[in-house]
């Protein structure tokens, strides 16, 4: 019984995705030529059988490695990125432009709950961090975009101890926000069921999909076709395949 | 089984009372002479395993991680001083592994905490609470006294031992139903089993935790320090500004209750400290350093939702400095955020109904929802005409000592915006940005101005109506 609640909440959690786009974006009204991606924040655990562990120095690089994947796969959709603001030397020098980026952070973070429990509410414009986001002006950027990982790296021997649920994870959580009002534009979430700290790159196609919606609400700008869900989302080896990965697959190829 | 562990995970690399980063190393000056207290046996006789050196790499790399996200407060007069204080209480010997840094964090909570290569960080929260330098040594005592007896890795060491217990008592219980065991009960027992025993964990803890009090309060009195003043400053930590919201957890908490802390400290002095006999405080030496972090602490309870701690703050560096227009700035600041609270928390608020209501709302609404539904409950909005009189009173006197404070100019026009005078509020934002052209907000305030002229615009061809 008790394996089978677990089984539950934790399926519901892998299957937590959803993206959902600012009407203002939809109609055109608002249009993002430039992005420029907030430091990424990151946290990774090590699940052993001696119990959890964090992994700091996975989740510094994951940070570092992250950004340049997603910012490739922005370029791909015509948009101008910026991810390079917050590693040049002015952003180590200048204490003021290391603290708004964090104050700006901190706000996100006050609004990531509410995001995340109700993202269609982005559809009414609910979320916002208000006009401080100007703050980073000097950027130049049509939209901010923030970013969260969290995830876990099984152990081997959790991984048979946590069967059916023996997968490494990773949930990602990101939102463009305009940057003069402070508007969530755009709000994506999944739950990648890879383990993408040795390479960042093993989550390329879940981040394409991450921005399928945006691709097409930003004026049809899109390069590249929007590549099926059913194809992106949980590289499960077809050896390891199981209930849960079907079930899984199932639910991702559903759109809502 | 992952839930415990969920919890623990938290606590782990973290020991005191929370977290943080850094520039680059300072160290602390060798001391020669005998040690202010003497390690337990145990810990002198601590050798490292490898499980302990990942844990250091992992500390290691969590000190550049809170760097990398700018989560430290730079001020070079602030950081000599807390490394300063930081020093005098930390032992002759350095332990192995360990490179004392004494760091500050930009985080409004009242907090300090200490890793285990030997970095401690004292959150701004925390700097302004604290009253006097004795309490900053006391806190910065209890941090390094986790460091020095090896804290982190032994509760790490403990909670693994504990975790594989469970594992074990999780598969008997599972698979104790198959043999013919009653099944509901052995699934309250695989329930309930795993939570006492990370209980025992957190038991463990609090053990360690009345360990660096009281290595504290000895560190203080050997160092010439007045020992009950870690008790005040535990005490400090009882009473805030804001409602109290949190929740005592009844399993997970790692911590000795704050009134039992408060007692034992305050025992433990008496009986170090002799009648008549009384240590040092330095209160205005400990302010003259560390206002600026102060400030900027304020500047951070408001940015979080927390402006009746910005009050007190502005008030109390008023109070030291009366003749800083910065100071009144500040309050002004604070009286605008306000928005439709009182100043001081009603009898209401601090009813658990009425802290449920407001959890309930913190959890509901975003913080701009929260501010404006404030505004509509009883009162909300007589009192917001309170505060804003309060707050153009306290922009107008930082005007009075310096009439070119950029920040009381800003003030005022976003008071004015809010107050819906246009014309009054373009007067002070373009103030602002003649006395602030390079400010970091300029481009913000630039933005505001223009669309209260086009608001204002609008406004008056709806008035004149069509020609």
């Amino acid at each position: 019984m008790k394996r089978f609640v677990l089984f539950v909440v934790a399926l519901s959690n892998a299957v937590a995705w959803a993206q959902v786009v600012h009407p203002d974006l939809k109609s055109g009204k608002e249009h993002v030529n430039r992005i420029v991606i907030m430091p990424v924040q990151a946290e990774i655990d090590k699940q052993s059988m001696k119990g959890g562990e964090p992994m700091t120095e996975q989740a510094r690089e994951l940070e570092k490695s992250l950004t340049p994947v997603i910012a490739d796969v922005l370029r791909k959709m015509n948009v101008t990125v910026d991810d390079t603001a917050f590693a040049s030397a002015a952003f180590d020098k200048d204490p003021d432009f290391r603290y708004t980026t964090d104050d700006l952070q901190k706000k996100f973070d006050a609004i990531l709950g509410q995001l995340t429990r109700k993202p269609n509410d982005v559809r009414k414009g609910r979320f916002t961090l208000g006009d401080s986001v100007a703050k980073l002006g000097d950027l130049n950027a049509d939209a901010l975009l923030f970013v969260r990982a969290s995830g876990s790296v099984l152990t081997g021997a959790r991984k048979v101890w946590s069967f059916p649920l023996s997968y490494d994870r990773l949930r990602l959580r990101m939102a463009l926000v305009d940057a003069r009002t402070g508007t969530v534009l755009y709000f994506a979430k999944q739950t990648i069921l890879k383990n993408v700290t040795k390479d960042p790159n093993n989550a390329k196609e879940d981040i394409q999909a991450l921005f399928k919606d945006f691709g097409k609400a930003n004026k049809g700008k899109t390069l590249i076709k929007p590549e099926g869900r059913q194809n992106v989302s949980w590289s499960i080896p077809i050896r390891e395949t199981s209930l849960v990965a079907h079930v899984l697959t199932l639910f991702t190829s559903v759109e809502v | 089984m992952t839930s415990p562990s969920k919890y623990l995970l938290a606590a782990l690399l973290v020991c005191g009372s929370a977290v943080a980063i850094a520039q680059e190393p300072a160290g602390c000056p060798q001391r020669s002479g005998a040690e202010l207290v003497s390690p337990k046996p145990e810990v002198e006789n601590f050798k490292f395993s490898k499980p302990d050196l990942q844990l250091l790499r992992q500390v290691d790399a969590l000190d550049q991680q809170i760097a990398d996200h700018g989560l430290l407060y730079v001020d070079p007069e602030v950081e000599a001083y807390i490394q300063r204080i930081g020093c005098s209480v930390v032992p002759a010997h350095v332990p192995e592994h360990v490179m004392w840094r004494f760091r500050v964090l930009r985080d409004p909570v009242p907090n300090a905490f200490a890793l285990a290569n030997g970095s401690v960080y004292i959150n701004t929260g925390m700097l302004s609470r604290l009253e006097n330098e004795a309490q900053l040594a006391g806190v910065l005592a209890h941090e390094v006294t986790h460091v020095v007896n090896r804290h982190t890795y032994r509760s790490f060491n403990d909670m693994r031992r504990k975790y594989v217990m469970m594992d074990v008592f999780e598969a008997a219980t599972s698979a104790a139903p198959l043999a013919g065991a009653n099944y509901p009960a052995m699934l309250a027992l695989g329930n309930v089993v795993p939570l006492a025993v990370v209980q025992t964990t957190f038991g463990y803890r609090r053990e360690l935790e009345h360990e660096a009090d009281d290595y504290a309060v000895r560190l203080l009195y050997k160092a010439g320090y007045d020992p009950k003043q870690m008790a005040h400053a535990l005490d400090l930590l009882r009473h805030g500004p804001e409602v109290d919201l949190s929740v005592r957890p009844i399993f997970w908490a790692d911590h000795p209750r704050l009134e039992t802390r408060v007692k034992d400290t305050t025992v433990l002095a008496d009986q170090l400290q002799g009648q008549g006999d009384t240590g040092r405080l330095e209160d205005a030496a400990y302010m003259a350093a560390t206002k600026n972090a102060i400030r900027h602490d304020a500047n951070l309870d408001l940015l979080l939702g927390r402006p009746r701690s910005a009050l007190a703050i502005a008030k109390r560096l008023i109070s030291f400095e009366p003749r800083n227009a910065e100071n009144y700035a500040l309050l002004g600041e604070a009286y605008r955020a306000l928005g439709g609270r009182a100043p001081e928390p009603s009898p209401e608020e601090l009813t658990s109904k009425g802290k449920d209501e407001a959890r309930r709302n913190l959890q509901k609404l975003t913080p701009a929802e929260y501010e404006k539904a404030l505004l509509t409950r009883p009162g909300g909005l007589e009192q917001w005409h309170v505060n804003s009189a309060s707050a153009e009173r306290a922009f107008a006197q930082a005007l009075e000592l310096d009439s070119k404070n950029p920040a009381a100019h800003r003030g005022l026009g976003f008071l004015y915006q809010d107050e819906d005078r246009p014309a009054d509020a373009i007067a002070q934002l373009k103030s602002y940005l003649e006395l602030a052209p390079e400010a970091r907000d300029a481009h913000q305030v630039e933005l505001r101005i223009k669309s209260l002229q086009q608001n204002a615009a609008a406004k008056k061809s709806a008035t004149e109506g069509p020609q």
